[in-house]
Parts: structure tokens; C-alpha cells; sequence
């Protein structure tokens, strides 16, 4: 018998437990307005990261591996910079992402090549 | 959260002159940013591509496009500049030397042209991305670094030369092998060095 009361009254603190939890998860997901010092900290936050350089190669790649290259979405370079500092203006550059820089990388070559190039055997 | 309108709206000029805006709200690891469709310079919507009225989801590393009528969410990862140098030296020849390279490690790739008779087309190329574990269960990321060479003509397959692999968030990536037992040995070497 002291096992079984033992048992009931475990059950009913879990339930008890569970309840309290159910009701603090609503009040943390309540919507929550923010001020105006709050929304311009956030959106130091958006400004910094967004900034940068973005391809998605890997995911091609990865899908093609995968036998999933026709669903693979189409190849995008993008480069997204500040317009103005401190503003919410952004630039965005997308582009399709091979970059082949031939004629570059050829003019580095001869130049190389004029000076002494240490030996590799 | 929804900021006021002067500040969550993030305005952006797409390359063809289009201007869009999103409204910004914060999840637990994301940013998510939904288009408020006023696009200036264009009435036809449907020729819009790219981030253009796609809804962005933000993350530290990544952004997602989330596209209406695409099945699969277009990832973007953030991609880091890298600072490469080649040095090949063929069999019985000169040291070929290529520095300078800038690639990014998004599957950035350069093409490299070899001071030969015939010349030869290589291709440098650094992709940071996710692969299967060796145990299969897994999905791993890897920083890998390719050296292909082109085919004699465009239905040929590019072969591969050499590769070298670092963990995602290493600084340098590189190889080099050498032939042995040959008098004058074939030397192919890469190296990547991370510069922002």
C-alpha cells in the first residue's frame, strides 16, 4: 500500500510539474513590444551581421551528392555592403559565383617569374 | 518584435535598380526578415530573383532564401576571404609559381593557366560545406581545397589533382605531394591563408 500511495502522489506532482511549466513556456513566449533604444540596439545587431559576402555552392554541391540536383536552387553570389554609415541602406550585389580570374593570375606569373623562385626538389 | 518603421526597414538596391524593403523580427538563433513588397522601380514581380521579395532567415553563418514556390530554401553561407598561392613544377621543368590568388571559401574558384607547351587550365577552388560523417549518420563541415585540371575540350571532365582539407574554422588549408623516385620529380603545391 505505501508503494501504491507512493506512486499516486508521484503522478500527480510530474502532473502538477508539467502544468507550472506549460504556463511559464506561455508567458515566455508572449509577444514583447520593444522601445525605441531597444528596436536601434537590435538593428546594430541586423546592420553587423548582414554585412558580408554570401554563395551557395556548398548547397548545390551537397544536393547534386545527394542525388537532389534538380531541386538544387540556382547558383547566387551575393554581396550585401552598408550603403551609409549608420543608416538601414544596404547595397546588394548578386552575381551567378565562378569567379576566374585567368588574366590576373597569368600577369602575377611573369612577374614572378622575372625574380629568383626558390627551389621545390 | 516589430521595430518602428524608420528602423526595422532595412532598404536594399538590387543590382537592376530595385529597392526593397523587409521588417525584421528576432527568433531564439535567427533573424527573420519578410518583404513589405514595395518594390519602386518594377510593377512585375515575377521577374524578381535572387534575395528580391524572398523571405530571409539570418543567421550567424547562413542565410536562407525562402522563396514562394520553391521547394527547397536556398542556403547562402557566409563566405570568408582567403589569400592562395600555387606551385607547380612539372616533370624536368621550371617552378611555376601563382600568388595573390583571392578566392572565397564558398566554392570561390580561380583559373590558372600554366606557362607550357600546350598551356594547361587549372582550377583553384576552396569550398567550406557540410559531408557525410565517416559513419554515414552524421553531417560534418569540412574546408576543402580542390586543384583541378581542365579537359582537353569542354565535354571532358575536369580531372583532379590534388585536394587538401581543414576543419571549418582553420586559418590556413593546403597541400603538396611530390613524386618520388624519379630524377626530376613532379611538385604540386596549394595553400590557402584565411584574410578576413
Amino acid at each position: 500500500m505505501m508503494h501504491r500511495g507512493y506512486f499516486v502522489f508521484m503522478f500527480f506532482s510530474i502532473i502538477s510539474l508539467n502544468l507550472t511549466q506549460i504556463k511559464a513556456a506561455s508567458k515566455v513566449t508572449s509577444p514583447v513590444i520593444l522601445g525605441v533604444a531597444e528596436s536601434n540596439l537590435q538593428l546594430v545587431k541586423i546592420s553587423t551581421l548582414l554585412i558580408g559576402e554570401y554563395d551557395n555552392e556548398p548547397q548545390r554541391y551537397y544536393l547534386t551528392g545527394m542525388k537532389r540536383g534538380p531541386s538544387a536552387p540556382p547558383r547566387l553570389h551575393v554581396n550585401i555592403s552598408l550603403l551609409k554609415e549608420g543608416s538601414s541602406n544596404f547595397a546588394l550585389e548578386e552575381r551567378e559565383g565562378n569567379e576566374h580570374i585567368a588574366p590576373p593570375a597569368l600577369a602575377r606569373l611573369r612577374s614572378v617569374q622575372r625574380r629568383q623562385l626558390p627551389r621545390f626538389s | 518584435m516589430r521595430l518602428t518603421s524608420t528602423q526595422t526597414t532595412a532598404s536594399t538596391t538590387a543590382s537592376s535598380a530595385i529597392t526593397c524593403v523587409w521588417s525584421w523580427e528576432r527568433r531564439p538563433n535567427v533573424w527573420v526578415a519578410r518583404p513589405q513588397n514595395t518594390f519602386s522601380n518594377t510593377s512585375d514581380n515575377s521577374k524578381l530573383s535572387g534575395l528580391a521579395g524572398a523571405t530571409l532567415w539570418l543567421s550567424s553563418d547562413e542565410l536562407w532564401l525562402e522563396t514562394a514556390g520553391q521547394t527547397v530554401l536556398s542556403e547562402l553561407g557566409r563566405a570568408r576571404t582567403y589569400d592562395c598561392y600555387v606551385a607547380l613544377k612539372p616533370r624536368g621543368a621550371k617552378v611555376q609559381m601563382f600568388m595573390g590568388l583571392k578566392i572565397h571559401d564558398r566554392g570561390g574558384t580561380v583559373e590558372l593557366i600554366t606557362d607550357e607547351t600546350p598551356a594547361r587550365k587549372l582550377n583553384l577552388m576552396l569550398r567550406r560545406g557540410t559531408w557525410p560523417s565517416n559513419s554515414g549518420n552524421n553531417l560534418v563541415e569540412l574546408l576543402i581545397l580542390y586543384l583541378h585540371e581542365e579537359g582537353a575540350n569542354d565535354k571532358l571532365q575536369p580531372s583532379l589533382l590534388d585536394t587538401g582539407w581543414a576543419t571549418p574554422e582553420s586559418s590556413r588549408v593546403g597541400f603538396g605531394i611530390e613524386e618520388e623516385g624519379i630524377p626530376e620529380p613532379k611538385t604540386e603545391n596549394a595553400c590557402c591563408k584565411k584574410i578576413n
